[in-house]
């Protein structure tokens, strides 16, 4: 316990004598008896009111829902924890600006900051975060319910939880997130009917999808949909899902090696875009325009037979509120190959606690944050605004099952799910909006698969020169 | 003229204006109407035209209070005001000293202030969150206004300019005969006859900032302060599909008031350019 | 002399700066500042991971003049400001001429017209998203009713997207025009109109000899403010097309704002602002010597 204490201490660059000293006050507004805190540790009960009459102040993204479960239950933190909780949620673009200004100053403005899972490498690589090991196992600060990791998706775990920081490297053994407030993969929607009518069996590789989409693809009925607009989603809903599924390795090398090479034209890489190009040709008219919303919509309308997509609109797919065929529908793992089974792509978010906080703002943020990401708060959050649970228990509660039946093919989907390779440098963002140009326009039609791929190549070469991971 | 071609011209007249009526309007009934409809419906074309005013309250309602519109009209009217208010007063005498007073090099100062006009939001939008930091007024309305006049500044001087070259100088020489300083030559003189002028430039002024949202998504963390543009970005998410029925009704909300404002302005412009025009 | 005439007199002497000063003063703290800061960092570029910024030298406008989408977004701005431009003026200006009748119900049209361009800019993307939906959208409908059936896919189609955006940018912003050139336009004596047609002059030449020249100035401010603004915003590229499909609507404005705020390329993309300052302020001063701006007197 002793040595637990030391390590928390030097890890944070306060000293020990001044931990102490902390530690002591807050046992002492906790109303302990115990002066210093190697004995309270070693009282090993959880107690969630050790750090009662502080304020810890989150910062989410908008417009995913994210907000909505802990606005509901700042009453009940601040009953159970004594901690007051403020929650601010900004748009993707300023949240993530104002994350590197936070985390740069001599002391962070937020206690519980939430990244999104392309960012990891540059913030939690860049040493920005505190490592939560010893919060995990300390005993009186972690609920014994807590249950990291075995009730994450492993795979999860190794992209918005664990990072290496020396080596620069996704996964190890130092935890600096915890996965929250929403994950989330791509799976299968398809409408029962359409195929049970036509006699053809759920698709389980993509020569089957094509075919079963250019069978059902009739008068009115499209046989499927895709992003297949100018835009981010392309790549990571609709192309990835077939690259990675069909066995695709998207780099090989290391960044750090300088022979971080992209494997855009090989064969894998083209067969991905030649299936897109064939799917748009059995898909709505105009899905060269198509970003997530008309795609989804068009399914919701009862327009289109099959669709990959987020398993986030699953809520809104299976809502007879918002979708013409919520009750003809069903979801599934997304087709793989003939010896690779689908592989989707891994997305998600990840909470953690920046490094320039004083000890006790990092302590009553983990009280919090232990909290949100909680086994019966993630399910609270599912169940009332049908964002993408973070742990497995909810991916198989039976009671949410029975309310929202796609939810263990999502948590399936989060155990297969592939992350994209490139989210480990700072250019991601560039490379996918480029892949996504080019093949757009092969989709619309102004160039094939082949000379598209060549094109993202080209242009992924010059980026990463000019960044440095390739020479 | 002989009647029956007048009356021909006249009807013509009237279909354009018709015409250009039922185009101008198109804007505010398809918003009105894509506003009255539940999400599910969106695909149906045309819309139709019943309206079920359960959903009417249910769409209004998110907007006015779950998305804070109110709050966010109050904020967006309170801070374009104020802005248009500093703009013209600082606006006025500048313009007024730039169009009719031997400066030297006047015209390079004019075309100066006008060029800065021509620097894209985007280059100055990290500097001016930077510089708002640094006087500890980010994620205030100060935090906003403050860029916001710098924004609004050329725009008003400009107008002024143009309004204030259209008075003979006789006007200015009589005073000035008189024994009146050049302050209130201004005041008492000259700014009577250019009223449309300041109407005009502040409508204009307002309309720029009524709209702005680079420098604004940057400045404004807090929900409380958010204007409306800010307020705008979250109707679109790259996770959840957009609703399109309460992106519609954003649009009549934010749209009804200004239209009203702007008919009660048009009165008000039209008095001050015949009453003006007086020569 | 006493204090008071001699801060009177200090007044006075110094009029003209105290009339002046303010404007000179704030727009030097708040509007100078900012680009000097801007043209600071363009020799620059920001390491995101290390948290520093790295001196490139003229490393980024190197990279600006070798890039091809720079130059094709040349093209692309060129095109979607010329056109809009030029249409918007000769729209506005016919609007202005047309409501110089007295027609009823004039005062409300005008003032319903003036709706695009105060509706906010991400309403008006989300707006035009739906209308030119390919399944839904009721433009296509509309057209479809006067006999077009098969219309091409207008936020995808490479050879339509460009002109899709210039026809919703006139749409947007032909009131803005409209609304300079009429408050002119009202503002003129009506005496010089009244001789020109008792002395017998067409409609045609009214309008050409006396109308025209009358409000060119009003024109001229208004077209000039209109190229400006067009030219250093990207609303709608950002609402409807995202610069694309490949590069095809891609303009100066999107292609900064695109790499410094969705690829943090923040030295990168303001080296391609200042660019755009340097281009339209050389743009202006060749305009000035042609175009008389202000009328002296």
């Amino acid at each position: 316990m002793k040595n637990q204490v030391g390590a928390n201490a030097a890890d944070s660059g306060v000293n020990r004598r001044d931990f102490l000293k902390v530690g002591a006050t807050a046992a002492a507004v906790a109303g302990a008896s115990s002066v210093g805190m190697a004995e309270s540790a070693s009282a090993a009960s959880y107690n969630p009111k050790k750090f009662a009459g502080t304020t810890v102040k989150i910062l989410l993204v908008d417009g995913e829902r994210d907000q909505e479960g802990i606005k509901d239950k700042i009453s009940e933190i601040q009953k159970t924890h004594g901690i007051k909780v403020e929650v601010t949620a900004l748009a993707l673009g300023a949240q993530l600006e104002k994350i590197q200004s936070v985390l740069r100053a001599p002391t962070s403005e937020y206690d519980i900051i939430d990244n999104l899972g392309f960012t990891v490498s540059g913030v939690v690589g860049g040493g920005l975060f505190t490592k939560l090991n010893d919060y995990i196992a300390n005993k009186e600060l972690t609920a014994s319910n807590y249950n990291y990791p075995a009730d994450f998706p492993a795979g999860q775990l190794d992209y918005t939880s664990r990072y290496d920081v020396a080596n620069n490297k996704f996964g190890g053994k130092d935890v600096y997130l915890i996965p929250g407030m929403h994950s989330g993969s791509v799976i299968m929607f398809y409408r029962k009917d359409l195929l049970a009518a036509a006699g053809i069996p759920v698709p389980k590789n993509w020569d089957d999808y094509i075919d079963a989409a250019r069978k059902l693809n009739s008068g009115k009925i499209s046989g499927t949909t895709m992003i297949a607009a100018n835009d981010v989603s392309l790549i990571l809903v609709d192309w990835y899902a077939r690259f990675a599924s069909m066995g695709g390795k998207l780099m090989s090398g290391t960044p750090g090696a300088k022979n971080y090479k992209p494997n855009l034209t090989g064969a894998t890489a083209v067969r991905a875009v030649q299936h897109m190009i064939d799917c748009a040709e059995v898909s709505p008219k105009g899905v060269g325009s198509f970003g997530f919303t008309e795609s989804v919509d068009a399914f919701s309308r009862g327009d289109v037979a099959l669709m990959l997509c987020w398993s986030t609109i699953a809520g809104s797919a299976f809502n007879p509120a918002t979708s013409k065929v919520a009750s003809k529908i069903g979801a599934v793992q997304i087709p793989g190959d003939a010896n690779t089974s689908g592989r989707p792509i891994r997305g998600g978010w990840g909470l953690g606690i920046p490094k320039n906080l004083p000890q006790k703002r990092k302590d009553a943020a983990w009280m919090v944050m232990q909290y949100i990401t909680s086994a019966s708060f993630d399910k609270y959050q599912m169940d009332n605004y049908q964002t993408d649970p973070n742990r497995r228990g909810t991916y198989a509660d039976a009671a949410l099952n029975k309310k929202y039946p796609y939810l263990k093919v999502a948590g399936q989907a989060m155990e297969n799910a592939k992350m994209l390779d490139v989210a480990l440098i700072p250019e991601c963002f560039e490379l996918v909006g480029e892949a996504a140009r080019e093949f757009n326009l092969a989709i619309v039609g102004s160039q094939t698969a082949k000379q598209a791929c060549a094109n993202a190549q080209a242009s992924w070469e010059k980026i990463l020169k000019r960044a440095g991971h390739l020479a | 003229m002989p009647i029956l071609t007048r009356i021909f011209k006249r009807s013509i007249s009237y279909l354009t204006l018709i015409i250009i009526a039922l185009v101008g309007i198109f804007p505010i009934a398809y918003l009105f109407l894509l506003s009255t409809k539940r999400r599910i419906d969106i695909g149906d074309v045309p819309p139709s035209l019943k309206i079920e005013w359960a959903v009417v309250v249910e769409n209004y309602k998110e907007v006015l209070f779950d998305r804070s519109y109110i709050s966010s009209t109050v904020n967006t009217l309170t801070i374009t005001s104020v802005v248009v208010i500093i703009s013209l007063i600082i606006g006025t005498p500048a313009a007024y000293a730039l169009s009719r007073l031997k400066i030297k090099g006047s015209e390079r100062i004019s075309s100066t202030i006008l060029s800065l006009r021509f620097m894209p939001p985007v280059a100055v939008a990290i500097p001016i969150l930077l510089s708002m930091r640094f006087l500890h007024v980010a994620n205030t309305r100060i935090g906003l206004i403050i860029p916001y006049v710098a924004f609004s500044l050329p725009l008003v001087i400009w107008i002024l300019i143009g309004f204030f070259d259209e008075i003979p100088t006789e006007i200015d020489e009589a005073a000035e005969i008189d024994g009146a300083s050049k302050w209130r030559t201004l005041m008492q003189v000259l700014i009577p006859l250019v009223r449309p002028g300041i109407v005009v430039a502040g409508i204009f002024a307002a309309i720029f900032i009524w709209n702005e949202f680079l420098v604004g998504m940057y400045v404004i963390d807090s929900e409380s302060l958010k204007t409306v543009p800010i307020a705008d970005a979250g109707l679109i998410s790259a996770q959840r599909p957009i609703d399109w029925n309460v992106a519609a009704t954003v649009g009549v909300v934010t749209l009804i008031p200004l239209l009203i404002g702007s008919m009660a302005i048009q009165k008000h412009i039209v008095q001050g350019i015949t009453a003006g025009a007086v020569k | 002399m006493n204090k008071i005439s001699n801060s009177k007199s200090f007044l006075l002497r110094h009029e003209t700066k105290t009339l002046i000063g303010p404007a000179i003063v704030y727009l030097g703290l708040f509007s100078v500042f900012p680009l000097l800061y801007s043209l600071g960092i363009s020799f620059f570029e920001f390491d995101r991971v290390a948290g520093k910024w790295n001196f490139l030298g003229l490393g980024n406008y190197k990279e600006i003049l070798s890039d091809k989408t720079f130059w094709s977004a040349i093209v692309v701005t060129a095109v979607m400001v010329g056109v809009a431009l030029i249409v918007e003026v000769v729209a506005g200006v016919s609007l202005a001429i047309f409501f110089g009748q007295k027609l009823k119900g004039s005062k409300f049209v005008r003032a319903i017209l003036i709706t695009p361009m105060i509706l906010n800019p991400v309403v008006v993307g989300l707006m035009w998203r739906a209308l030119l939906n390919p399944q839904w959208g009721l433009f296509n409908w509309f057209i479809g009713l006067i006999g077009i059936d098969n219309p091409p896919i207008w936020l995808a189609d490479p050879k339509w997207t460009l002109w899709t955006l210039i026809f919703v940018d006139i749409w947007q912003w032909t009131p803005f025009i409209f609304v300079v050139v009429f408050a002119r336009y009202q503002a003129l004596p009506t005496d010089v109109f009244e001789s020109a047609r008792v002395d017998g002059a067409s409609p045609l030449k009214i309008i050409r000899y006396i109308t025209l020249p009358l409000v060119s100035s009003a024109v001229v401010f208004a077209a000039i403010f209109r190229g400006i603004d067009s030219f250093r915003t990207f609303d709608l590229v950002y609402g409807l097309t995202f610069g694309g499909p490949g590069r095809s609507t891609t303009t100066l404005s999107f292609y900064s704002f695109e790499n410094g705020f969705v690829y943090y390329r923040y030295g990168f993309s303001s080296a391609l602002s200042y660019i755009m300052v340097i281009m339209a302020t050389i743009g202006f001063t060749v305009l000035l010597k042609w175009i008389p701006v202000r009328r002296t007197h």
